[in-house]
């Protein structure tokens, strides 16, 4: 059994403190799996972080019998781990190009896909605090459907809520963030 | 900044669109839902009952945008369409918006106009023979429908009142001897790109607006609007022509809704119904004070139409 399942099995058992465990290891099995596609990639190749993160479940639950059990959990730590990649990259790529810090080789070790713009990344995800404050399921969506790059029906399921209600709540959270980020601009 | 905000309104208007139609399918639901609570327990929902069964009028009021869909379409909307092949043309007036009112002989107006289907469809609900002159063949139920949407379309300001341009230049074409093209409601003039400001007004808008008061659903939305202070909505004018004075409440609200700046003229766009050249112009992307403007009036305005079309019912089923 990998520690992943074995995770998985301890958060559906009910232990709150296994969510914790298993983000660190997701995110680092995205990285090392990020990392070995560049390896074997043309340079300049981008990765999708849809990509990576269903083949990461696959990865880590191959052996296993029980392939459906803790996805959703999966997917939101996975979702989780993305975002603060993505973040990771578009704040290494502003400092590189605001001066802050000469050029090093692993700055570019792997480029996954943003969602948009480094810009817009990291205003987003500076609104996305205050929301996750207010409504974390909310939250919770804008990471699976926009830092992980899940379908509204693959985030649903995560979420365990319908697809209609999240069409819904990708409408509210995009108008949200809008006036957020816009109120932190102006600010 | 202006790069982010640039692409933040993009975000917003462009990605994962699903309505381009007045107010958008939130917007006219919402005020659907204002009406079914503000008429409750009187003889116009019994009426309205009568006519449409359990279908709420928050799910009526999109009927008439969803007839010209392809998909989904029922027995109904087919027999409409057959029926009244232009139904697109009764949605919108384009009244230019430097007029003071709403007058039959403006350029842009016509006698199939939103101003003049709202009568046609309270005849038809008041059982008078002459009403079937504008649509053909239209059932109480049909009629009930497209009077809730056409009312509500008509609180749009940019569903009353259009732009007019020289060149680069707002003008009012009534007597105007130049050239000049008309900006379809708003719908060829972009900002950002590629972002429609028509849509903006019908879509964007009251997404933004559902957001601010942190509501989902337009029942929710619905009962925000209505905890708010009653607006002043009362029009004093005879039943079939009080749609004239909501066309001018819009069209001097849309002369605000064109204060923009017009950029430049774009003459390589081709007219998505004819194919033939017709130009768009960029104007300045859209600042703060009048988002936070246009967020307000729509919200005036679906509250207003939400009172008028409950009173409306309610005259024609007293």
């Amino acid at each position: 059994m990998s520690e992943v399942t074995r995770i998985l099995q301890s958060i559906e058992a009910g232990d709150n403190m296994a969510g914790g465990q298993l983000l660190p290891l997701v995110y680092e099995e995205l990285r090392k799996l990020a990392a070995s596609k560049m390896a074997h990639e043309s340079p300049g190749q981008t990765l999708q972080p849809t990509a990576l993160v269903h083949e990461a479940w696959l990865r880590l639950n191959a052996n296993e019998s029980e392939k459906w059990q803790g996805r959703a959990h999966f997917f939101g730590a996975a979702a989780e781990a993305m975002r603060r990649i993505l973040i990771d990259n578009a704040r290494r790529k502003r400092a590189a190009r605001h001066g802050g810090g000469r050029p090093r080789e692993d700055i570019l070790e792997f480029d996954v896909a943003a969602p948009g713009p480094d810009d817009e990344i990291l205003a987003v995800n500076d609104a996305l605090g205050l929301l996750a404050e207010l409504d974390k399921p909310k939250a919770d969506l804008v990471k699976l459907h926009y830092f992980a790059g899940l379908t509204f029906e693959e985030s649903a399921d995560a979420l365990g809520i319908s697809v209609s209600t999240a069409n819904r709540w990708w409408t509210f959270c995009r108008a949200w963030l809008f006036d957020q980020i816009r109120k932190n601009v102006i600010s | 900044m202006k790069f982010l905000a640039r692409i933040l309104i993009s975000w917003l208007t462009c990605a994962f669109a699903l309505s381009a139609f007045a107010w958008g399918d939130e917007g006219h639901r919402t005020i659907g839902a204002m009406v079914d609570t503000l008429i409750t327990g009187t003889d116009a929902a019994s009426h309205v009952h009568s006519l449409l069964g359990d279908e709420t009028l928050s799910a009526a009021s999109v009927w008439a945008d969803h007839v010209k869909g392809r998909t989904d379409q029922t027995t109904e909307m087919v027999q409409f369409k057959k029926t009244n092949p232009n139904h697109f043309v009764f949605h919108y007036t384009d009244i230019p918006f430097e007029e003071p009112k709403y007058r039959d002989d403006s350029i842009g107006a016509t006698n199939v106009d939103v101003v003049h289907a709202i009568p046609a469809c309270i005849l038809i609900l008041q059982g008078k023979p002459e009403s079937q002159t504008l649509f053909s063949n239209v059932s109480q139920r049909v009629a009930l429908r497209l009077l809730v949407h056409y009312i509500e379309d008509l609180h749009q300001p940019l569903h009353a009142g259009a732009g007019y341009l020289d060149k680069t230049n707002f003008i009012d074409p009534n007597g105007y001897t130049g050239h000049y093209e008309d900006d379809q409601g708003a719908n060829r003039l972009v900002f950002g790109g590629t972002n429609k400001l028509h849509f903006f007004w019908d879509v964007t808008v009251v997404q933004l607006d559902m957001a601010r008061a942190h509501v989902e659903t337009p029942q929710q939305y619905a009962a925000f609007l209505l905890s708010k202070p009653v607006p002043d909505w009362k029009t004093p004018s005879p039943l079939l022509q009080r749609d004239r004075d909501w066309a001018n409440e819009s069209i001097a609200l849309s002369a605000k809704v064109h204060d923009v700046k017009v950029l430049d003229e774009d003459d390589s766009q081709l007219d998505y119904r004819t194919q033939k050249p017709r130009p768009v112009w960029h104007i300045e992307e859209l600042s703060p004070a009048y988002i936070d403007w246009s967020c307000k009036t729509a919200e005036d305005q679906m509250t207003k139409a939400g009172y008028r079309i409950a009173a409306t019912l309610k005259e024609i089923w007293p």
